[in-house]
């Protein structure tokens, strides 16, 4: 009996001791660091380098600047460039002016530079990022027509402290301005590799800072016809992000516009709202705006036929009339219907003229393939469709339907007095 | 009689949480990504054919347990085929089993090493879940099996939570062309994956565990979970990530918890997926052990399986360093052994019961024999 308790007691010990060398062994002793002892890097940029075969950028946190009242935008980070191979070497080779160990486990978003986009060279440097278990899929990529290095030096917010911040609120904005992309990391890695879709990243360039000078009247031009770079503006963070690239497989082919940027959004079910103006069908020389909204989902329904594909593209919205420079009452259904048709008819020529440009790229931005996937039923059958020969060759029959339901806080318009 | 025998009984509930969590802890590692590299889009076909394939063979499997009541396996392989025979029947799952409990202790503890822990060393990552395990042996099953029971809840909201949080990169045409690499693809896939509920064998590898009356209840709940949870996993899988892609990734639900982003507050969810994944991992390598040291013993007409504990811990660790890569482990543990373990493990009960039938044994009469 003695024997037996004290065996028992033995083997208690035992269980503890190994409970006690267990926890301690789980602590992560091996591959743990304090925040003090990491460099967070919030972007990488990535350009063609001249003494190596990359110049790699790293927009750093200063985590003590961030906090607090008293932390102000662009004493929240700073920026180092390296020449390097690759990538990870940047990040080695940063470490050696830079204490602590660099780290992506907060990085937010990935710039290439337009010469890297063009020679393709994203094919092969994402898929290496995305492979590195530090980055996260979640991250936005954007390309530049300006030197990666130089734009995210003007990654200065005047609102918060922190680039990163910044750069997540920026980069959300698609779902009410329509005008950039929400392509992260993730999704321009699957596109890369799966056949019959190809990605539009936002497009972000230096703004020259420039008004317009001089006496001349300006004419009526949509919102939506800018690039990131063209947008005449002065003040703020001194970056434009609107208007997307085209990439086909994995190289930039094309700019997309703000507008373009919208309907492709629209096209791709990642439309959410946005205000549109256009002018007044019945008054000349006014202007109208309205919010508008999905009414429904998009529907794409492909037939294959012995002239090719048809593709039956139709888009439903809904609006808001926010009034504008006429005094036109659209709660009226006569007048009503006149804008509808209108609305309806602008935006239908845009997907039309988008539609056309990425069958002339070559490009499947619209996620026509993905729907085109359902007319086969092996993987075979889809490889052995040709689907980019198909796309480029496909008649497109677009459909646009508008209804205004609403006419923000105004139930009626009464017309301006002339005294 | 083997003490474990004697005392060793789990209610239904039980039974079915540590089936089920044996089952469906593989959803943590590769197992999406090689049913879609078999299949492609058609991941989900697999799931249900494999599911269907394993509720025929518990029939089986059933049937054997309730014809020799009581009898421990070896038991059961002793009487229908005779000392030698027997004996070695009943170390033939002994064998695959410890195989696939060193290739799973290997892939949970590499997996650790991706996402958690890339600079410790593999060893002492194993020594943990070695530990851990051998603790939980040293318990017994029934504290493993009511480990299993409590954290099941936890670890189902968790897999719900990173399935279905994910819904932003869900897109349903992912899931097209419907019939991925083709029919015969998936009939093949689905017959070799019935593999993937290959852990249900404890039901005749540990017979004395369950209450012979509940053991055709819990054989078919568990499966029938199982099946739901891992159509849920692919399903929302394969909307996530497009085929070639989803078939890349060691850890595809890592991957799927990594890419939730419901706003600036609601992200990095990944920290739960590794408390769930290092707990299901736990009680599957615990209870697969438990099963070694049980099957040994009784082939060894041991009175205890304790004294095993420690030399088949060591012997699970060495072998777990013999593949020279993780790579090596994923392809031994999902392709070198699992696309003929079923044939195997599913067999030996189809087999035994066929001689039986031939010898005219029937393990239940004798049974009831004696006890009247």
């Amino acid at each position: 009996m003695a024997k037996m308790n004290l065996l028992k007691k033995k083997t208690k010990t035992f269980i503890s001791l190994l409970f006690i060398f267990t926890l301690m062994m789980l602590t992560g002793c091996g591959s743990a660091y304090e925040p003090n002892e990491l460099s967070l890097v919030q972007f990488v940029g990535i350009d063609r380098g001249q003494e190596n075969l990359l110049e790699v950028s790293f927009l750093i946190a200063i985590p003590q600047n961030l906090a607090g009242e008293n932390s102000k935008g662009g004493e929240g980070s700073f920026l180092v460039t390296v020449s390097a191979p690759t990538v990870f070497q940047a990040l080695r080779l940063a470490n050696t002016f830079v204490g602590r160990r660099l780290s992506f486990i907060h990085a937010k978003g990935v710039i290439f530079s337009d010469i890297i986009a063009k020679e393709g060279l994203i094919s092969k440097l994402l898929p290496t990022l995305l492979q590195f278990r530090e980055t996260r899929g979640t991250a936005f990529v954007a390309i530049t027509e300006d030197a990666p290095a130089k734009l995210m030096e003007k990654l200065v917010p005047l609102l918060e402290a922190n680039p990163s911040r910044y750069m997540e609120l920026l980069t959300q904005n698609y779902a009410f301005t329509g005008f950039i992309s929400s392509a992260q990391v993730q999704d321009v890695y699957n596109e890369l590799k799966i056949l019959g879709m190809d990605s539009v990243v936002t497009l972000i360039n230096l703004s020259p800072e420039k008004l317009p000078e001089g006496e001349e009247k300006g004419d009526y031009k949509p919102g939506g016809i800018y690039t990131a770079g063209e947008l005449p503006k002065k003040g703020g963070v001194e970056i434009e992000a609107i208007g997307g690239a085209v990439l086909k497989d994995g190289k930039m082919v094309a700019t997309l516009n703000g507008t373009e940027t919208m309907i492709y959004n629209m096209i791709r079910g990642e439309f959410n709202s946005s205000f549109i103006s256009l002018p007044v069908p019945q008054e000349e020389k006014a202007v109208i705006n309205l919010e508008i909204f999905y009414a429904r989902r998009p529907q794409i329904k492909i037939k294959l036929t012995e002239q090719g594909a048809v593709v039956d593209l139709e888009l439903r919205f809904e609006g808001n009339v926010l009034g504008g420079g006429t005094t036109i009452d659209y709660a009226l259904s006569e007048d009503r219907v006149i804008l509808e048709e209108a609305v309806a008819k602008s935006l239908k020529r845009e997907v039309e003229k988008l539609v056309a440009k990425s069958q002339v790229l070559g490009s499947d931005i619209l996620e026509i393939g993905l729907n085109a996937r359902r007319l086969v039923k092996t993987v075979d059958e889809w490889n052995n469709l040709n689907w980019d020969v198909l796309f480029m060759n496909s008649k497109v029959n677009v459909k646009v339907d508008f209804k205004i339901r609403r006419t923000s806080t105004l139930f009626k318009h009464a017309p301006i007095t002339q005294k | 009689m083997n003490r474990a025998m004697e005392i060793s009984k789990i209610g239904e509930k039980e039974a079915v949480a540590y089936l089920v969590t044996i089952v469906i802890a593989k959803v943590f590692l590769t197992y999406p990504a090689v049913l879609v590299g078999y299949v492609a889009n058609a991941a989900w076909a697999v799931v249900a054919l494999s599911g269907l394939m394993t509720l025929f063979f518990m029939y089986f499997v059933v049937k054997l347990v309730v014809s020799f009541p009581g009898k421990s396996f070896p038991q059961i392989c002793e009487k229908i085929l005779g000392p030698y025979l027997g004996s070695f029947v009943a170390l033939l799952p002994f064998l695959g089993w410890l195989i696939e409990e060193s290739l799973l202790m290997r892939n949970f503890s590499e997996s650790m090493l991706i996402v958690a822990l890339p600079e410790t060393t593999l060893s002492i990552v194993m020594l943990c879940f070695v530990g851990a395990c051998v603790v939980a042996v040293y318990l017994g099953i029934e504290s493993i099996a009511r480990a299993s029971y409590i954290s099941f809840p936890f670890t189902l909201v968790a897999i719900l939570a990173i399935t279905l949080l994910s819904f932003n990169a869900w897109k349903p045409q992912y899931l097209f062309p419907l019939f991925g690499k083709g029919l015969f693809p998936i009939v093949r896939a689905g017959v070799i994956r019935s593999s993937d509920f290959l852990e249900l064998i404890t039901i005749y590898l540990m017979p004395f565990l369950f209450y012979p009356y509940q053991v055709r209840k819990v054989g078919l709940k568990a499966v029938m979970v199982s099946i739901v949870i891992f159509l849920l996993v692919v399903i929302t899988y394969t909307m996530s990530f497009p085929f070639p892609v989803s078939q890349e990734p060691y850890l595809p639900l890592y991957m799927m918890a990594k890419g939730v982003y419901l706003g600036h507050f609601f992200q990095r969810i990944e920290a739960i997926f590794l408390i769930f994944w290092v707990f299901a991992g736990l009680l599957l390598l615990s209870g697969g052990f438990y099963a070694l040291c049980i099957i040994l013993s009784q082939v060894l007409k041991l009175p205890d399986y304790k004294p095993l504990i420690l030399p088949l811990a060591i012997i699970t660790f060495a072998l777990a360093f013999a593949p020279p890569s993780l790579p090596d482990a994923v392809y031994l543990s999902n392709y070198g052994l699992r696309e003929w373990a079923w044939f195997v493990f599913y067999g030996i009960p189809i087999f035994l019961l066929i001689v039986a039938r031939l010898r005219g044994i029937d393990g239940k009469n004798e049974f009831t024999k004696k006890e009247n």
